[in-house]
């Protein structure tokens, strides 16, 4: 991929406070890092220098606003590494198994539990596999998507540490491994985060990967997941920041043939979100599930930019987006479905509703379909509306007082994407989550 | 138990009701017919309280109170309920949580205990019986993908569980084969009582067979001509509605 990358610049330098910060940071990395892993956190830098932030002329950034988070912190927090964190909040009972918990980007062993790891199962910090000169790495880490920004070069120049699950070959893990991410412990700041997932031939584990902030941070996260031949892995992102906070995620997935990997994206948080996802079906029979529910008000907004690429034939992938948009906030769903020409049989589904609860939410799909192969099954679909008023005058009639029944009907909307989690403990972990942001918003209408 | 009087109703600027009057004693069943766009519909949905008709004049008083001063929620929670001719399929919300939602909401308008999951499960399988209704429907989203005959079930089962003291059925009948009919019918007879007052509003006698009335009222025009005992239904089966013109006009409230 290396010479495909691009090289353009985006609309806007980086200012100085960014490319000086960064700068410090990479310095601060290079101290720790071996050559070759400094060799990549230079050419990270030096791309960041180079391509500069984009503007809304941008097309693929037509809809974010990443003014506010040029705008917003570009340091490193204090460090907080040995700062009291309590985190007993976030040990629910769907969520309290094998723990990673990174504060400010950062690990911390005496908050993380990594007993209850099952055979085959390892979870380990980048950290400790870079130490431990682990072979793969150094080309995982050098991958670049296929629509490089600046967000992504900052990652690999700055990322201080994430998780690292590896499930050998026909190993499972019931209960999912919980990789936490605090931010603004140590004061607001931003944080650089890298996860890897590597699922082998028939493995099967489930991930969740949450992130919770206090205060205007800035998180950058990218999880790059391989998922081998018959290999399965669930993964929930929940992204439950401060509502001030800036998020912005890559998630790249590669798939081998018969493999399964089922997506979901939930955010009751964050100020500015950015979900990004490229997915590569690279083999046959591939199932990929790409899922998304969020909850805005306010100003808040976010971003969703998905990319499937069906490279082989015999390949199913199904997405839906849920948003449910309240105050002046903005939901934004760019789709794109890319079926090579060898990918014949190829069938997928792409679906975008939001729900507007206030006349000054909006709501931005837009669906793209790049198709080179002609016996394939691909449809998309997209939904703007309102609460309905037959069915809320439906639930009514029948008692349900006003306030219950609008929130029996956003429930309902959202249903279908919480339906499709299997896992019973954390389906009705994140509907709670969901009805305390609905709820929160309308206490503060 | 149910006063109306001079009840005049409009949807976007339209009249539809134009001074009606209609009084419902508890244990009465009383059917409402008339041609199509007599107001039958409206006059139902104004009971209930829907919001996209305009209430321009008259009054309704039930149990003693305003009606009209109620929101929809707070009229179910009274006691009045209406049997819709359309039944809204709401995809994601199961029959039994609606339910149970909906009895819940009712009791504690009234002051009384919620019911729990057991009560409320055991409550709710006794009723379905009486409208031949398979468990199954419990778990699945509130009439979605239901036939026309399992939505009209299905709003009699609410009703059986609401249990309210004044109920309207609004074209019950339609869309409905002799056997859906019937089992329908078995229902609401089931649930006749002398504390509770029920109002068929219907184009057809033919579900008048089944659910006989004490009282029989012809609308027209937004109000009531004629009114009579269970014959006038059969009278109407053999004459039409097109009597109708002639008697309107001739008393003087023609068009």
């Amino acid at each position: 991929m290396a010479n495909a990358r691009t090289t353009r610049r985006f609309g806007a330098p980086a200012p100085d406070e960014w490319v000086e910060s960064t700068r410090r940071t990479v310095e601060r990395r290079l101290a720790v890092s071996p050559p070759w892993l400094a060799s990549l956190r230079e050419g990270g830098r030096d791309r960041f220098e180079l391509l500069g932030f984009p503007t809304r002329r941008d097309e693929e950034w037509r809809y974010s606003s990443v003014k506010s988070i040029v705008e917003g912190p570009c340091r490193e927090p204090i460090e907080a590494a040995d700062a009291g964190v309590d985190i007993s909040g976030y040990r629910v009972p769907a969520l309290d198994g094998v723990r990673l918990v990174f504060v400010d980007g950062l690990y911390r062993e005496d908050l993380s539990d990594r007993e209850a790891l099952a055979p085959g199962i390892t979870v380990e910090t980048m950290t400790e596999a870079i130490a431990r000169g682990e072979a793969a790495l150094e080309r995982s880490l050098a991958q670049a998507p296929e629509g490089e920004h600046p967000f992504h070069s900052l990652n690999t120049a700055c990322f201080a540490d994430g998780a690292r699950i590896h499930a050998a070959a026909g190993a499972r893990q019931e209960r999912p491994i919980h990789i936490l991410c605090l931010g603004g412990v140590g004061g607001t700041g931003a944080s650089h985060v890298r996860h890897q997932i590597e699922v082998e031939t028939g493995a099967s584990i489930s991930v969740v990967e949450e992130y919770r902030s206090e205060g205007t941070t800035f998180t950058n996260a990218v999880t790059q997941v391989h998922v081998a031949t018959g290999g399965s892995l669930v993964r929930v992102k929940i992204a439950q920041e401060d509502l001030s906070a800036h998020h912005i995620s890559f998630l790249a997935v590669r798939q081998e043939a018969e493999s399964h990997f089922h997506d979901t994206f939930f955010a009751v948080g964050g100020g500015t979100t950015r979900n990004e996802i490229e997915a590569l079906l690279d083999g046959e029979e591939v199932e990929c599930t790409i899922n998304g529910l969020y909850h805005l008000d306010g100003d808040r907004q976010v971003d969703n930019h998905t990319l499937l690429r069906h490279a082989h034939p015999n390949c199913r992938s199904w997405e839906m987006y849920r948003g449910v948009l309240d105050g002046r906030s903005r939901g934004v769903f760019t789709g794109k479905i890319h079926v090579y020409e060898d990918a014949q049989k190829t069938d997928a589904k792409q679906n975008s509703n939001s729900l507007l609860l206030s006349a000054e939410a909006e709501a931005d799909t837009r669906p793209r379909l790049e198709i080179h192969a002609d016996d394939v099954r691909c449809t998309h679909g997209a939904t703007v509306g309102e609460l309905d008023e037959s069915s809320l005058f439906y639930l009514r009639s029948r008692g349900i007082p006003p306030v219950e029944a609008r929130h029996m009907l956003v429930h309902a909307f959202a249903g279908e994407v919480l339906d499709s989690i299997e896992d019973d403990l954390l389906r009705e972990e994140l509907a709670g989550r969901l009805a305390a942001s609905l709820s929160r918003a309308r206490a503060e209408a | 138990m149910l006063e109306v009087k001079g009840l005049m109703a409009e949807v976007e600027g339209n009249a539809i009701l134009r001074g009606l009057d209609l009084t419902v004693n508890a244990g009465e069943v009383h059917a409402i017919m008339g041609p199509n766009g007599s107001g039958k519909s409206t006059l139902a949905h104004v009971l209930a309280g829907r919001e996209d008709y305009e209430v321009t004049g008259g009054s309704v008083r039930f149990e003693g109170r305003d009606l009209l001063e109620l929101e929809a929620d707070e009229r179910a929670c009274e006691g009045l309920f209406l049997a819709f001719q359309y039944p809204v399929a709401v995809p994601g919300i199961s029959n039994a949580y609606f339910l149970r939602t909906a009895l819940n909401a009712v009791r504690k308008y009234r002051g009384e205990a919620e019911v729990d999951a057991v009560d409320f499960l055991a409550l709710v399988r006794e009723r379905m019986k009486l409208v031949g209704m398979d468990e199954k429907f419990l778990h699945r989203a509130v009439n979605d993908g239901f036939s026309g005959g399992e939505k009209k079930r299905n709003e009699i089962l609410q009703m059986a569980v609401l249990d309210p003291k004044l109920c309207i059925l609004d074209e019950t009948d339609s869309g409905l084969d002799i056997d859906a009919l019937r089992t329908v019918a078995d229902g609401v007879n089931q649930l006749r009582s002398s504390e509770r007052g029920i109002v068929v509003v219907t184009h057809y006698q033919r579900l008048l067979d089944y659910i006989v009335p004490d009282h029989v009222h012809v609308l027209s025009e937004g109000r009531i001509v004629r009114s009579g005992g269970k014959e006038l239904a059969q009278q109407l089966e053999q004459e039409g509605y097109a009597w109708l013109e002639t008697s309107a006009s001739g008393a003087g409230g023609g068009a």
